[in-house]
């Protein structure tokens, strides 16, 4: 299969983007690169801790927000909303989805769909670290959360964000008007934020095409 | 198989990692001593020389048409690699200096289709026997794709994710750097290409492409790439310049995407839903079109 000649040699080292090694042999290179990141490190043997630390840290954020969301019905109970008609509430979907969710996984993929409304809470409560805290915060603290969540929405590609971000914004017209206005938590009135058109490519690990012939 | 090949690795442990990527990586040049035809002492074209017989060959290059054999059937002779005689007709019968462009060789205008059903026969065993059944063969594509197959494999149990990447044929295991999947970039085969295509994003998958966009020359004055088509002996895949294909195995996106190149732009369609396949292919207008099943790999496009 090699086009080049046999000639072989011994191979060289080098250091690249992280560590690298460079095997040659004429006319066929060889390479291999190691990366880290915490979402491969979470489920390689030695990098238990840091999992166990992010799990903790997400768990945190999700007392958190359960903490947040039943001082929201507490509230929207003293205002007399009914409970069934707060889907509109930011804190109150993403308790619904993020319990259903299964931690690291769905997360990741749903993250960048959760451009606005609530339903960006519960897919970074699902273990997509990184924006956990991005959304949940403004909902535990009455704040809105489309602001927050919008974010990897913008980075994310197109494809992915019409799932969750379709989602955020149709609770909203079915959400009872509370004869009092619920002191938390706001209907959102911001516009979905709609991923602009990515005119660069996102970076990628390796192309796959016409095989380049090596001299 | 002259291509850069690299194997990205996402661990925790890069001891133990680094001693399984060095066995990944001895695939590749174990692969391409048993089975390259450019070197004339090479098992395979030890073999090639008397195909009408009996050879004990080594175990790489008896797997390697065992799959060869197995692809053939697969796609009812669309891929075959009795094609080589066809290959030298046409001038490339040697390395060709793809790279510098303008490449011509003498060449001819003849048509050699391949000679009716492959039918090799095998001995297998410690010391394996192979008999091509009278003509001579090539492996470069499924031999490429075979290695990425056997390298993935050497890292299956000692990685949790990982990328081997051989010219563009990739297999990707577990999530990639981002934890989402491997994204790689899907060429535009244009000849002069700019960005990608578009990126797909992929895990536990196979991808390959075949591409007429480096390996063209001019053979005996007549446009020519190395994509024949058996029935003819001619270049084929009328009117397509690339075909992607995801695949559960890097062998097997290899063959599909050869497979559906030879239908050219009048039958890939149509060959790609009959093969249930995920893939994308580029017409010579510079049209794109894909698959439903391609499409959700799919998180960037080219405008």
């Amino acid at each position: 299969m090699t086009e080049a000649g046999h000639r072989r040699r011994r191979g060289t080292r080098s250091s690249a983007a992280v560590t690298a090694a460079t095997v040659g042999v004429t006319g066929l290179t060889l390479a291999w690169a190691f990366q880290s990141s915490p979402h491969a490190s979470a489920t390689s043997p030695g990098a238990g801790s840091a999992a166990a630390s992010q799990v903790a840290t997400e768990n945190a954020a999700i007392a958190k927000l359960k903490r947040s969301i039943a001082t929201t019905q507490q509230q929207l109970a003293a205002a007399g909303t009914p409970s069934g008609s707060t889907a509109a509430v930011p804190g109150q979907a993403p308790a619904a989805t993020g319990v259903a969710g299964t931690p690291g996984s769905a997360g990741g993929t749903t993250a960048g769909g959760s451009g606005s409304g609530s339903a960006g809470a519960s897919s970074s409560a699902n273990g997509t670290s990184g924006t956990v805290s991005g959304t949940q915060t403004p909902a535990a603290s009455g704040g809105t959360a489309p602001t927050a969540a919008a974010a990897p929405a913008a980075a994310a590609p197109a494809a992915t964000a019409p799932a969750g971000g379709s989602a955020a914004p149709a609770p909203a017209p079915t959400a009872a008007p509370a004869p009092t206005p619920a002191p938390v938590a706001p209907p959102a009135t911001t516009p979905a934020p709609v991923a602009p058109p990515a005119t660069t490519p996102p970076a990628t690990t390796a192309t796959t095409g016409a095989s380049p012939a090596k001299p | 198989m002259a291509c850069d090949i690299t194997v990205h690795a996402l661990t925790g442990d890069g001891r133990s990692a680094a001693a399984a990527v060095d066995r990944a990586l001895s695939v590749f040049p174990a692969v391409d001593a048993a089975c390259t035809r450019f070197d004339p002492d090479s098992p395979l074209m030890r073999v090639n020389a008397r195909p009408d017989r009996w050879h004990r060959v080594p175990p790489l290059l008896f797997r390697a048409v065992e799959e060869a054999h197995r692809a053939y059937e697969r796609t009812h002779g669309r891929f075959d690699p009795r094609v080589l005689r066809a290959l030298v007709d046409l001038g490339y019968d040697r390395s060709l200096p793809f790279a510098g462009g303008d490449v011509s060789t003498p060449g001819s205008r003849r048509r050699r289709p391949s000679p009716g059903p492959w039918r090799p026969r095998f001995r297998g065993g410690d010391r394996p026997e192979l008999h091509l059944g009278g003509e001579p063969i090539d492996l470069g594509g499924i031999g490429k794709g075979l290695a990425v197959r056997w390298a993935a494999e050497a890292l299956d149990g000692h990685l949790d994710a990982y990328l081997v990447d051989a010219g563009g044929d990739c297999a990707c295991r577990g999530a990639g750097p981002d934890g989402h999947g491997w994204r790689i970039g899907v060429e535009d085969p244009r000849p002069e290409p700019g960005p990608p295509l578009a990126v797909i994003e992929v895990r536990d998958r196979a991808v390959a492409t075949s591409s007429i966009r480096l390996r063209r020359w001019r053979s005996g004055g007549t446009a020519a790439h190395h994509l024949l088509d058996p029935a003819t002996g001619r270049p084929g895949g009328t009117g397509l310049l690339a075909v992607t294909v995801i695949a559960d195995d890097p062998a097997e996106a290899e063959v599909a995407s050869k497979a559906l190149f030879l239908a050219g732009r009048a039958g890939v369609a149509g060959e790609a839903r009959r093969r249930n396949a995920a893939a994308l292919w580029v017409d010579t207008d510079g049209r794109s079109d894909e698959t439903s099943r391609f499409s959700p790999a799919v998180i960037w496009r080219a405008a």
